[in-house]
């Protein structure tokens, strides 16, 4: 694809950050490639329940996103794509990427008719793995690109063929083969986002141990109206409601043992899930953990509103120990409240950790030459070699935050097309 | 409400425990990890957590009155967990070197804390004199040819009156601070007192916890504590055998083997746990043992010194090398007598008095509690919360 005369902007990744480089830089009249590894876009906004402050759905911003994308003939999408290779070098960089066959073709209506013959279930990937699908489906129900997907084992078994069947569009390529694209590009930023701090290593914490403790990515999911309960917050072990809840605040972050940083939205995440919880149920228990509070400027608002919930009790001290009860087998909470003095063991019905973000591609997922600093973000020191990070895959970031970062990240793209 | 007390910090308390613990403490975010880790925290307590705040603050006075940093031996669970790397187990053992050297009215405990080399020097010094007063004696008294009987070049009889002149001098130095330690976190600033009878109902918690250091061996892993037992059972073995029955410890040739058993069972396990001690500071793997302070490697050179002199003189009696023995034996006291003058009163091995005292008086405060009826809250806590607070608010 050289068809801009090498003055192509490659931005790599396709969440709230990338959509916003590639448009910002797409509606200043620039070429650009996005690049996304999932069959959609949105990544892990479109996963979100609610946003902060305002408690909007996700839908809301990315929406907006989707049609400026759509009506935007400069974008050049990829889905099921990563970079494979990296050639050239600053001004020039030519990329490789290699993208993974969809097995349904862009004459897709979303239907639905070939889910229904699949009979094939796999892992939900948008739900975390939650949940179930089936082996032939549309990744949400906000997908863009509005198009289904059929997992490589459904399209290579005998589901695929039904599924083929089903579909009256001829949509269905079973023969569709993974693709190598080669592109030049002037500059490049690197969007690839965050993932949740492998909770496995927060044993301590209870996780994978003690029963209804999760994390805070799977309660938006919990939370969200297309994920896997329908947006009721339910215990995971009964799907029983939620009396009584507690937050365990850095859980890995700020700690020397895990990641030494502040990931910096999970103390927003937190008062926001609580009040998710509030909403569903108004009599229910909840307990915060926490070291400090961390809600920035305006954000003390909503941290002061919900300490005025007579139900809602603020723990000045991290939860250092978790157990199961013996009787129920639910989480027992161990902690000292710092500002008292009195150290506490309770049970509580369900442990959300609010486990930090960490980088999401690091040196074996993306072979770009990226200066990044020792826990994988992406630096600004490449600046000049027209390699940018924006979003979390440069730092701890909350959407709002991803999105002025992104834009940022655009100027520092066109500017290096200037420069050619 | 009360009206709010304001805090002061005090800054000179803080230096002198960066020096003592290694200055970790001032990372400490008050998260309160090390309080629930902790396997011996009482249920009631705010350990370590409160007094990494102390420390921060150099709240001298709270800490004084403090019996909680002898409450810990340091298994390291806490600074392994802790997120700040504020290294608790290490800042609770500097404040027991810190207190330590509060108790002490002479002020040579401080000085030896501060500094190493005054430490070297005074050893230095008295390890000389001790050398030069036994020759003198020896030559003036006996024959260097000479280990045991009358015409001995230092004869069990002196060397026995000797001991007990000195062992007169430690208990001395030792009550003195043991005692300061008691009017500390009992009397002094106390609002409630205990009386004669909870003194007297927990008493023999006092032998029981000097003999076994039970509340140790409550640690998660009891490596630490077994190790730690049979070096102080060997060491008291060892000074049980020489305050009374030195006499059968030089005599010869005929080997009362009764004595002799103990004792060499009690040098073995003296000189392995020396060695094992020796190894793990090096190796720095366990929590433990991971910082050394001058102190403790003095310490345990001077131990490790004492023992194989010791077993080298008895060595050379016993194979008939009367000269080279009493010239061990020469070189053995001199470095006992330093050891022990330093150590005991003023050092590290002031804590076999101090932490079974500090189990005793705590017990005695709760038993106090109890049979009293003294309801209210103790007044640190409520303070330490106030501090707490107000760091609280500091930091938002």
């Amino acid at each position: 694809m050289n068809d801009s005369d090498g003055k192509l902007i490659a931005v790599i990744g396709g969440g709230i950050s990338g959509m916003t480089t590639a448009l910002e830089a797409a509606e200043a009249g620039h070429k650009v490639l996005l690049v996304e590894q999932e069959p959609f876009l949105g990544g892990r906004v479109a996963r979100n329940s609610k946003y902060y402050p305002k408690l909007c759905p996700p839908s809301c911003g990315l929406e907006i996103n989707f049609k400026r994308l759509a009506r935007n003939p400069d974008v050049r999408i990829l889905t099921m794509a990563k970079v494979a290779a990296v050639a050239g070098g600053p001004g020039n960089w030519e990329l490789t990427i290699r993208v993974e066959p969809r097995f349904v073709n862009e004459k897709c209506t979303a239907c639905g008719k070939c889910a229904e013959a699949c009979e094939t279930m796999i892992p939900n990937p948008f739900n975390l793995g939650l949940d179930q699908v089936k082996g032939a489906y549309l990744p949400h129900p906000m997908a863009f690109p509005l198009r289904y997907v059929l997992a490589p084992k459904v399209a290579a078994g005998p589901d695929g063929a039904k599924c083929k069947a089903a579909c009256t569009f001829d949509a269905v390529n079973l023969d569709d083969k993974p693709q190598t694209i080669k592109v030049n590009a002037a500059s490049v930023v690197v969007a690839t986002g965050w993932k949740p701090y492998d909770p496995a290593k927060l044993g301590h914490l209870g996780y994978g141990t003690v029963k209804n403790v999760v994390t805070n990515a799977a309660m938006e999911r919990l939370a969200s109206p297309t994920g896997h309960t329908g947006g009721k917050i339910v215990r995971p072990s009964d799907g029983g409601p939620v009396t009584d809840i507690a937050f365990a605040q850095c859980a890995g972050s700020r700690d020397e043992n895990h990641l030494p940083y502040c990931s910096g939205v999970c103390c927003m995440a937190t008062l926001k899930q609580a009040v998710l919880v509030r909403e569903q149920y108004p009599d229910a228990t909840i307990t915060i953990h926490y070291i400090d509070v961390r809600a920035m400027g305006k954000y003390e608002t909503f941290y002061a509103k919900l300490q005025q919930d007579p139900k809602v009790t603020f723990v000045r001290g991290v939860v250092a120990k978790v157990s199961a009860d013996p009787a129920t087998g639910d989480p027992v909470v161990e902690s000292e409240d710092s500002l008292t003095g009195k150290r506490s063991t309770r049970k509580t019905g369900m442990l959300v950790l609010a486990t930090g973000i960490v980088p999401a591609a690091g040196k074996d997922d993306c072979p770009l030459p990226l200066d990044r600093d020792e826990f994988g973000f992406v630096t600004r020191r490449q600046s000049k070699h027209g390699l940018h990070g924006a979003g979390c895959a440069s730092r701890p970031n909350s959407v709002a935050q991803c999105v002025q970062e992104a834009t940022g990240a655009a100027l520092k793209a066109i500017q290096d097309l200037a420069a050619r | 409400m009360e009206a709010p007390e304001r805090i002061e910090p005090n800054l000179e308390v803080v230096r002198e425990l960066k020096e003592l613990t290694g200055g970790a403490f001032k990372r400490c975010g008050q998260c309160a990890t090390c309080t629930i880790v902790c396997d011996l925290s009482a249920p009631d307590g705010d350990y370590p957590r409160g007094k990494m705040l102390w420390a921060q603050w150099g709240l001298k006075d709270r800490l004084l009155r403090s019996l909680e940093p002898w409450l810990c031996y340091y298994c390291g669970k806490c600074s392994q967990r802790c997120p700040r790397k504020a290294e608790p187990g290490e800042t609770l053992m500097g404040l027991r070197r810190w207190l330590t050297s509060r108790y002490d009215v002479t002020g040579i405990s401080s000085l030896l804390y501060r500094s190493w080399k005054a430490e070297l020097l005074v050893l230095f010094v008295v390890a000389l004199t001790t050398a030069l007063g036994l020759l003198a004696y020896g030559f003036g008294h006996g024959n260097i040819r000479i280990y045991d009987g009358a015409q001995a070049f230092l004869s069990s009889a002196a060397i026995h009156r000797f001991d007990w002149a000195m062992a007169g001098v430690l208990t001395l130095f030792l009550g003195i601070n043991a005692a300061r330690m008691w009017w500390f976190t009992m009397v002094k600033d106390e609002p409630h007192k205990a009386p004669l009878a909870s003194y007297l109902r927990q008493l023999p918690l006092l032998p029981l916890h000097f003999i076994t250091q039970k509340r140790f061996s409550a640690c998660d892993s009891r490596r630490p504590w077994a190790i730690h037992l049979v070096l102080m059972l060997s060491y008291v073995s060892l000074f049980t055998l020489i305050m009374f029955f030195l006499h059968d410890m030089q005599s010869g040739p005929a080997i009362n083997w009764k004595v002799h058993a103990i004792g060499y069972a009690a040098s073995a396990g003296l000189l392995g746990t020396v060695i094992f001690a020796i190894r793990g500071r090096l190796a720095k793997v366990e929590e433990q043992y991971k910082h050394s302070h001058e102190s403790d490697w003095l310490f345990l050179a001077l131990l490790a010194l004492v023992t194989i002199t010791g077993v080298t003189q008895h060595a050379l009696h016993r194979t008939g090398h009367p000269m080279e023995a009493n010239v061990a034996y020469v070189v053995h006291l001199s470095l006992v007598v330093p050891m022990l003058l330093l150590e005991v009163p003023f050092g590290k091995w002031s804590h076999m008095v101090y932490r079974p005292l500090a189990v005793y008086f705590d017990s005695v405060r709760r038993d106090a509690l109890v049979h009293e009826k003294v309801t209210a809250t103790r007044p640190e806590a409520a303070e330490g919360a106030a501090a707490g607070r107000a760091v609280h608010e500091s930091h938002a």
